[in-house]
């Protein structure tokens, strides 16, 4: 399907960008409008709120479609089973046919909702029965409702592009080695630890590769792939990073720490705590990746906070002074320095703003709306673009530089 | 975006210099770490505040009261002497920073400031059982620093502030009066904050705060009156309210394009809508179902049919 609507979102992205290029202040109003009407898309574009509200309101009456004739007909589990196995392929093809194909209502939220409430309702509907048929059936049953739901969403991001069906894909894969491990027995809970680590290692590289060929990709595929790398590396940190360990796997999942642990693995985890925020941010550099560079900056700043409790270096208050003096010097040295190199930029850095930053296609709308948390923008633009011959003429700065 | 560019290059729209920073940009020649570098400085800022607050609390008797008073002054009176001797003085309109640090120096003398404020009143009780006007004092403050500085990260500090005030003051009133009392103060809040944003639009002042004036604002009055409405006797007055606040939420998203506050008009008002319904009366299961299934569905068709309308606009 994604293949249908990819010249039209290719429309879609170029007048973005144009209104990007045009808050930056690097084009006028007039040219803006000039993209807009020569890119005009056929695809019908539905606002991010107005689709949030679309999805939410879909899946009340997808959900109440299901739960009434339950209600009504007091149906039992192979009752739900039936219904669920009615109302998902239904719902797969009002999406799929009605709206994508027929409306050229694509990513309107409505069709998103539909699509992931048919994998859901699948899942679901291999699972439920299962309550009969004894407890190892069970584990099993819905061990094979985890497998639909991660083959479902690993289907609608290839055939879609949805990233968010990619991150939904990314959390059942790394929920897998556990339920694994609870269904087959495995006596080292440690086994599951690893066996995430290697799974979201190589999605992590196989989104990476992927990502090397971005300029040729369709937007929706490379939102896909940002999500599953940027989903993998926050998995493998959470993995490692021994304090989200302790919290999420023994104190939520009840783990107790016991034999199997080995005793270089906590002094293994604190070094990879502590390497991955700066490996990230290296090859954020190195690359010019931006995803990267915000997971650096993250989790460095959570390795700091959080690796205090295993690497005593002094108490909390002196350590938290530091640690803020060193970012915030850091981060004030930086631009001070890149603002001194040749027309404020170092290599191909600079610290001015150029474009306004874009979260997976959500406007500028969409950032407003958190807007009183974040810092203003401060890109002046009444003198506009000042144009210097393939130099840097400072997209969205005075003309000055 | 390449073959984009050289087409609209070809066809005149874009000059030859535009299109040729525009390649630039997108082939990562020239790359702006201007956010993550202002993200760093405000999760570096936020750490060291949180580490000076805990380091005053420890170390107070230790290195003495007058030498930590007189490092938070210094360390205060240092960040504000900088925005005053960088910054551009007041204006109507919007400044432009003189530097990206200059925003996050500012927000660490608002926060320093904070920090005095407590540590006089833990040390020397100042204002003993009113300790709360120090609150009061803070927003105005933060308010003033604002305005005079022209920054909306120390405006959002300065009206949570505000609304921490209203809060504390309400919880000192007494256990029985704290439900209502507490909602009214937000009712009051929210009004106040929008009433503010709408002033300051209307005259010309400061037209670029209206949007945390508000996004703050609307939150804030429509919760309130979503959370008065389980009240039984004054219920069909906030329902009343609600769909009075939802209507005008939803006619500015619609004037002013800008569809976050139809979110908040259409959530919050089939929150509390819903919430009205189910408190007045027995509802059986088939009838809760039968009531999402219409409302959700009727929603639904109105959202589409008012995305035709506006779908120009997108």
């Amino acid at each position: 399907m994604i293949r249908l609507y990819e010249k039209g979102e290719r429309r879609v992205a170029v007048v973005e960008e144009a209104r990007r290029w045009q808050e930056a202040g690097i084009i006028t109003p007039e040219q803006a409008a000039a993209v807009a009407e020569r890119y005009r898309p056929e695809l019908v574009r539905v606002n991010v709120f107005i689709r949030i509200l679309l999805a939410l309101f879909t899946t009340v009456v997808v959900a109440a479609l299901v739960a009434l004739p339950a209600v009504m007909f007091n149906v039992k589990e192979d009752g739900f089973t039936v219904l669920c196995l009615i109302f998902a392929p239904l719902c797969a093809w009002v999406a799929d046919h009605e709206l994508i194909a027929g409306r050229r209502l694509y990513r309107c939220g409505a069709e998103e909702a539909l699509l992931l409430l048919a994998v859901g309702m699948l899942a679901l509907a291999v699972a439920i029965p299962a309550h009969h048929w004894g407890h190892s059936a069970e584990r099993l049953a819905w061990l094979a409702a985890h497998v639909i739901i991660l083959a479902g969403a690993v289907m609608l991001t290839v055939r879609y592009g949805y990233a968010l069906a990619a991150f939904g894909a990314m959390l059942a894969l790394a929920g897998l080695p556990f339920h694994l491990a609870d269904v087959l027995l495995w006596q080292s809970p440690g086994l599951s630890r690893l066996v995430l680590l290697l799974l979201l290692g190589a999605a992590a590289i196989w989104a990476q590769l992927r990502l090397t060929g971005r300029n040729s990709l369709p937007r929706g595929y490379v939102w896909s792939l940002e999500s599953m790398r940027l989903a993998a590396w926050t998995g493998i940190y959470l993995d490692v990073n021994l304090f989200a360990h302790r919290l999420l796997w023994r104190e939520w999942l009840g783990w107790i720490p016991g034999e199997w642990q080995l005793p270089w693995s906590d002094p293994l985890c604190a070094l990879l705590t502590a390497i991955l925020p700066v490996a990230a941010l290296a090859m954020g550099i190195g690359r010019r990746d931006r995803a990267l560079l915000w997971f650096g900056v993250v989790s460095s700043i959570l390795s700091i906070i959080t690796l205090k409790y295993y690497i005593h270096f002094g108490h909390l208050a002196e350590e938290l002074t530091a640690a803020g003096l060193l970012l915030a010097g850091l981060a004030f040295g930086l631009l001070r320095w890149l603002r001194a190199g040749s027309k404020r930029c170092r290599g191909a850095f600079t610290a001015e703003p150029l474009l306004e930053p874009r979260l997976y296609g959500l406007d500028a709308e969409a950032l407003a709306a958190i807007q009183p948390l974040t810092p203003a923008a401060n890109v002046p633009q009444a003198k506009g673009f000042q144009p210097g011959g393939g130099t840097f003429g400072g997209g969205g700065a005075s003309g000055s530089y | 975006m390449q073959e984009a560019l050289d087409d609209l290059e070809s066809s005149e729209i874009l000059s030859r210099e535009q299109a040729a920073l525009l390649r630039r940009i997108f082939d990562r020649e020239l790359f702006s770490v201007h956010w993550e570098l202002r993200l760093l400085l405000y999760g570096g800022i936020l750490i060291l505040t949180t580490g000076l607050g805990l380091l005053v609390a420890k170390h107070f008797a230790s290195i003495g009261h007058l030498t930590l008073l007189a490092a938070i002054t210094l360390g205060c009176a240092g960040c504000f002497a900088y925005c005053l001797r960088h910054g551009g003085g007041f204006s109507r309109e919007k400044l432009a920073p003189p530097d990206a640090a200059y925003d996050y120096v500012l927000l660490l003398g608002c926060l320093l400031l904070g920090t005095l404020q407590g540590y006089l009143e833990l040390r020397y009780q100042l204002l003993a059982q009113y300790w709360n006007w120090w609150l009061l004092v803070s927003a105005l403050t933060y308010l003033l620093c604002a305005h005079y500085f022209d920054n909306r990260l120390v405006l959002s500090l300065a009206l949570s502030t505000l609304g921490a005030w209203l809060g504390v003051k309400t919880s000192l009133l007494g256990a029985g009066l704290w439900d209502g009392a507490l909602r009214d103060n937000a009712l009051f809040f929210g009004a106040l904050v929008v009433a503010a944003g709408a002033i300051q639009n209307r005259l010309g002042w400061k037209r670029h705060f209206l949007p945390v004036h508000l996004h703050l604002g609307v939150n804030v009055l429509l919760a309130a009156l979503v959370a008065g409405i389980g009240s039984r006797a004054t219920g069909l007055a906030y329902l009343a309210g609600l769909l009075l606040a939802g209507c005008g939420s939803a006619l500015y998203a619609l004037r002013e394009r800008s569809f976050a506050f139809l979110l908040y008009a259409v959530l919050y008002g089939y929150l509390g809508i819903t919430s009205f319904m189910f408190n007045r009366g027995h509802w059986s299961s088939e009838g809760v179902i039968l009531y999402f299934l219409v409302s959700a569905a009727s929603l639904l068709t109105a959202l589409v049919a008012l995305h035709r309308r506006f779908r120009s606009a997108e």
